[in-house]
C-alpha cells in the first residue's frame, strides 16, 4: 500500500471517458511568422501591455503601432526625436521614446503629442548621454544611459538612482524579470548583467566571441519567465538563455543573400517580446524591416557551447574608410580588424587586399570598436578612431606604391595611442567633456593637424601632431551641431566640412572655427561621408536617399546621382566617399557590403566586396552609365 | 700554425668585444663566468639590444638573462628604458609598462600574461614570457605617460 503513490506516478493520467489525457504539445519560441517591411531604419520597438506592437521608424520620422492582427492602428509623423533607440509603453498606453542624439526620453501619446520629457536636471543640465533601451518597472522608468555607462532610474520624472556605475561600459538595453531584477545588455562588456533589487550584481553571463553563449555587439534584451532573449547583432542571431545564463538555442540564421529574410537575420538590433511570451519582434534597421517569430512545435533545441554553430561570422565593411597614398583601409565591425588594399587596379579585378591588422582587444595593436580611419602619405600613416577603447591609434605602414605589390603581415608598426579618457580626466573640471569619449571619426591634414569627432558630445576636438589640444568646435545655440558624423578637409581653403546627420546639412568651418557655409539644407536628409575633389567640389553621400550630391565651392548644388538599389547605379545606405589622385570617386556602399568606383563624371568603373552584392553591378545587362573597364 | 690559431683567436675576441661595444651591449654573466672559471654552467644572458621607440619618444632595450630564447618554456626578460640614446634612465613605475609578444603572420599573441617588476630606475624584470610556436615574433614594449602610450618593438625569430 505504501508504494501506491509511487506506482500511480508512473501511470498515465486518464480522462473521464477512460482515454489517456493527451500531453500538451511541446513548443518553443523561434519559428518565423511574418515580416513588416518598407520601413526607413526602424530602430526602436516594443509591445504594449495590450499587445500592440509599436515601432519608431527613424529616417521617415514616423511612430506607428500595429494591433494583434497586424493592422496599422497608429501612424503619426513625429520629428521631435532624431535618433530613437528605445521605446516602452506605459499602463496609460503612452509611448516613451529615448533619443540618442537629443539625450532625452520623450513621453508621447497616440496622436504624436509630446506629454513630457526626461533627461534634464532641474537646473537644465543634461543627465543622459546617448540613451538607448528603456523599460518600465511599475512607476519607474529604467534607461540604458550608454554614454555614462550606467542604468538611470527615473521616478516621477526625477533621476532617483543609478545602477552598474563602474561596471557597465556601453549599456544598450534593459529589461526587468518577474522578480523585479534589472537585466542590462552591454556591448562594451559583451555581457548581460543582472542586478538585484538592491542594486547588487546577481548574475553576469557572456563575453566576446561567436560560439553559443558569446556575443559580438549585443544590442537588445527581453525576458519572459525563465528565458532571456538577446539580440546578438554582429553574430546575426537571437540567443535564448536559461535562468542562470546557460545558452539554450538560437533564433534566426545569418542572411547571406541581399535582402534575404523569412527567418534569416541581418544585423538584428532591437527586440520586443509580446506580454504572453509567445511572439518576438526583431528590428533590422539596415534592411528596413521587422520580422516576427512565434511558437514552433518541438522541444527547445539544445546547443553545445563547446562547438561553434558556424565559423567566425563573415566580415562586412564598417561605415568609414580611408583612402590615401595609393592604399585603402576599411575597418570590419565583426572581426575588429582593418583590411588594407592596394589600389593599383588591374582592369576587371578588385583592389588587392595585401594586409590585415588588429583583432578584438584592449592592448595597443588590437581594437574594440574601430570606426573612423584616416590615411596620410609621406610617410604613410594610418589613424584609427577606436571607440571601444576611447582612443586614437597611430600606425606607421611600411608600404611603397613604387615597389611590386605583395601581401604582407608585417606592414603595420603601431606607433602610439592617444587615450581620450585620460586626456579628458586631466583637464580642469570646467573644460571636461561629459561621459565616455568614443571617437566616431578622425582626420589628419597635410600639415599634421588632427580632428577627432565625438558624436554624442556634439564636439570636434583639434590637436597638433603631438596631441596637444589646439581648439574645439562644439554645438551651440547659434550653430546647432546635433549629430556630427563625417569630416572632410579642404587644403586649398583650410576649411573643415562636417556633416550633421540630425540636421540634414553640412557645415563648413574656417580656421577660426567660425561657420563659413551651410550646405545641403534643401537637398540632403541624412548626410554621412564627405570628400573634396581637387577642384574644391564637395561630394556628400546621403544614407537615407542613397544618393551622391556634389556642391560647387560656393555651395550651389551641381549634381545628384544614383538611386536606391543594387545595380551599378544603385546604392543602399552609403556611408562614406573618397576621391583618389586620379579624380575617381570611391563610394562605400555600406548597405550593399561593397565599394563602388566611378570616374569623376559618375561613370561606373568597378565594384568590390561581397561577391553576392557586387555581382548585380557586374552583370552585362546592368544599366550602363558610361565607360567601363571590364 | 700555432701562431696562426692564436692570432685568429685573439682577432675573434677583439671583434666580439668591438661588436658588443658598437651595439651598446654588455654581457655581465659572461664576465662572471670568465672570472670564476669556464666549468660553471651559469646562464648566459643575451646582450642588451637597444632601439628607439616607434615615435622616438624614448629608447628601450631588452635581454634574456637566462640565455637565448627558445620555443616552449616560460622565460624572463629584462627591459631598460632611457630618455634618449645613451641618455639617463626613464624612471617610471612598473604599471606604466605593458609587455607582450605577437605573431603578426598568425594574428595571435602569447597564451599567458606577464608580470612586470621594477628593479631600479628604468630597469624592469618581466616574468612569464612564453613563445609557443616557431616563427616570427614581435616583442612589444608599451610605455604609457599621461594620455600617450608609445611602443618600442623588437623582432625575435625562433
Amino acid at each position: 500500500m505504501m508504494f501506491a503513490p509511487l506506482l500511480l506516478s508512473f501511470l498515465p493520467a486518464f480522462q473521464a471517458d477512460g482515454l489517456p489525457t493527451p500531453e500538451p504539445p511541446v513548443q518553443h519560441l523561434g519559428s518565423y511568422v511574418s515580416t513588416l517591411s518598407d520601413f526607413d531604419r526602424p530602430t526602436a520597438i516594443a509591445y504594449g501591455p495590450d499587445g500592440r506592437l509599436w515601432i519608431h521608424d527613424t529616417d521617415s520620422k514616423r511612430l506607428v503601432a500595429f494591433d494583434e492582427k497586424g493592422e496599422l492602428v497608429v501612424a503619426v509623423g513625429w520629428s521631435k526625436a532624431s535618433q530613437p533607440a528605445g521605446i516602452s509603453i506605459d499602463g496609460a498606453g503612452h509611448a516613451w521614446v529615448s533619443d540618442r542624439w537629443n539625450h532625452q526620453v520623450f513621453e508621447v501619446d497616440g496622436e504624436g503629442r509630446v506629454l513630457s520629457s526626461l533627461g534634464l536636471s532641474p537646473e537644465g543640465k543634461p543627465e543622459l548621454l546617448g540613451p538607448e533601451g528603456i523599460c518600465h518597472r511599475g512607476s519607474t522608468l529604467l534607461v540604458a544611459d550608454r554614454g555614462h555607462g550606467r542604468v538611470a532610474e527615473y521616478e516621477d520624472g526625477k533621476l532617483v538612482r543609478s545602477l552598474g556605475e563602474g561596471l557597465l561600459q556601453e549599456p544598450r538595453d534593459v529589461c526587468v524579470d518577474s522578480q523585479g531584477r534589472v537585466a542590462v545588455v552591454d556591448s562594451g562588456l559583451a555581457s548581460v548583467c543582472v542586478f538585484d533589487t538592491d542594486g547588487s550584481l546577481a548574475l553576469r553571463f557572456g563575453e566576446y566571441g561567436w560560439f553559443p553563449g558569446l556575443f559580438s555587439d549585443p544590442t537588445a534584451i527581453e525576458v519572459h519567465g525563465d528565458r532571456w532573449y538577446v539580440a546578438d547583432c554582429e553574430n546575426q542571431r537571437i540567443q535564448v538563455f536559461g535562468p542562470e545564463g546557460e545558452p539554450l538555442y538560437r533564433i534566426g540564421t545569418h542572411a547571406i543573400l541581399p535582402r534575404e529574410g523569412e527567418g534569416k537575420l541581418h544585423y538584428p538590433t532591437g527586440l520586443a517580446l509580446h506580454p504572453n511570451g509567445e511572439r518576438l519582434a526583431v528590428t533590422e534597421p539596415m534592411d528596413g524591416r521587422v520580422q516576427i517569430f512565434g511558437m514552433a512545435p518541438g522541444a527547445k533545441p539544445q546547443v553545445d557551447p563547446a562547438r561553434p554553430e558556424s565559423v567566425q561570422p563573415s566580415p562586412h565593411y564598417g561605415e568609414h574608410w580611408a583612402l590615401g597614398g595609393g592604399y585603402l583601409v576599411i575597418p570590419e565591425p565583426e572581426s575588429h580588424r582593418l583590411r588594407i588594399f592596394d589600389l593599383r587596379l588591374v582592369p576587371g579585378q578588385d583592389p588587392a587586399m595585401i594586409s590585415e591588422i588588429g583583432g578584438w582587444g584592449a592592448s595597443l595593436g588590437l581594437f574594440r570598436d574601430p570606426r573612423g580611419v584616416c590615411l596620410t602619405p609621406s610617410p604613410l600613416t594610418l589613424l584609427v578612431a577606436d571607440a571601444g577603447n576611447e582612443r586614437i591609434v597611430e600606425v606607421a605602414l611600411d608600404l611603397d606604391p613604387e615597389k611590386p605589390m605583395e601581401q604582407t603581415s608585417k606592414a603595420a608598426r603601431f606607433v602610439r595611442a592617444f587615450d581620450l579618457h585620460s586626456w579628458n580626466a586631466a583637464l580642469p573640471v570646467e573644460q571636461r567633456l561629459d561621459g565616455a569619449l568614443r571617437p566616431d571619426d578622425v582626420l589628419q591634414t597635410p600639415s599634421g593637424q588632427r580632428f577627432v569627432l565625438l558624436t554624442p558630445q556634439r564636439t570636434i576636438l583639434q590637436f597638433d601632431a603631438d596631441w596637444e589640444p589646439v581648439a574645439r568646435i562644439q554645438h551651440s545655440r547659434e550653430v546647432p551641431l546635433v549629430a556630427p558624423s563625417g569630416m572632410a578637409w579642404n587644403e586649398a581653403t583650410q576649411e573643415l566640412a562636417v556633416s550633421d546627420l540630425a540636421m540634414g546639412r553640412v557645415l563648413v568651418f574656417g580656421p577660426d572655427g567660425v561657420v563659413r557655409q551651410t550646405i545641403g539644407t534643401e537637398n540632403v536628409r541624412r548626410p554621412t561621408g564627405l570628400a573634396y575633389d581637387s577642384k574644391g567640389t564637395l561630394l556628400v553621400v546621403d544614407r537615407w536617399q542613397s544618393e551622391l550630391f556634389s556642391y560647387a565651392p560656393d555651395g550651389t548644388l551641381l549634381d545628384r546621382r544614383f538611386h536606391p538599389g543594387i545595380d551599378r547605379e544603385g546604392l543602399y545606405h552609403p556611408t562614406d566617399v573618397s576621391v583618389d589622385s586620379m579624380g575617381r570617386w570611391w563610394i562605400l556602399d555600406h548597405g550593399n557590403h561593397r565599394g563602388m568606383i566611378f570616374d569623376g563624371q559618375g561613370a561606373w568603373l568597378g565594384a568590390f566586396g561581397s561577391t553576392l552584392y557586387t555581382r548585380p553591378a557586374r552583370l552585362p545587362n546592368a544599366p550602363k552609365s558610361g565607360a567601363e573597364t571590364e | 700554425m700555432k701562431h696562426t690559431w692564436l692570432a685568429l683567436l685573439a682577432c675573434s675576441l677583439w671583434l666580439g668585444c668591438s661588436k658588443g661595444a658598437a651595439e651598446g651591449t654588455t654581457s655581465p654573466s659572461t664576465a662572471k663566468s670568465s672570472e670564476t672559471g669556464a666549468a660553471i654552467a651559469e646562464p648566459q644572458a643575451t646582450p642588451w639590444t637597444w632601439t628607439a621607440s616607434n615615435a622616438g619618444g624614448y629608447w628601450c632595450a631588452w635581454r634574456a638573462p637566462e640565455g637565448p630564447v627558445a620555443m616552449g618554456p616560460s622565460f624572463p626578460i629584462e627591459i631598460r628604458l632611457a630618455k634618449s640614446e645613451n641618455g639617463p634612465p626613464l624612471d617610471l613605475p612598473a604599471q606604466a609598462l605593458a609587455v607582450d609578444a605577437r605573431m603578426p603572420e598568425h594574428g595571435h599573441g602569447m597564451l599567458q600574461r606577464v608580470e612586470i617588476e621594477a628593479l631600479e630606475p628604468g630597469h624592469y624584470r618581466v616574468v612569464g614570457m612564453r613563445l609557443h610556436m616557431l616563427g616570427y615574433w614581435e616583442l612589444w614594449v608599451d610605455v604609457t605617460q599621461g594620455a600617450i602610450t608609445e611602443r618600442a618593438q623588437f623582432v625575435i625569430e625562433l
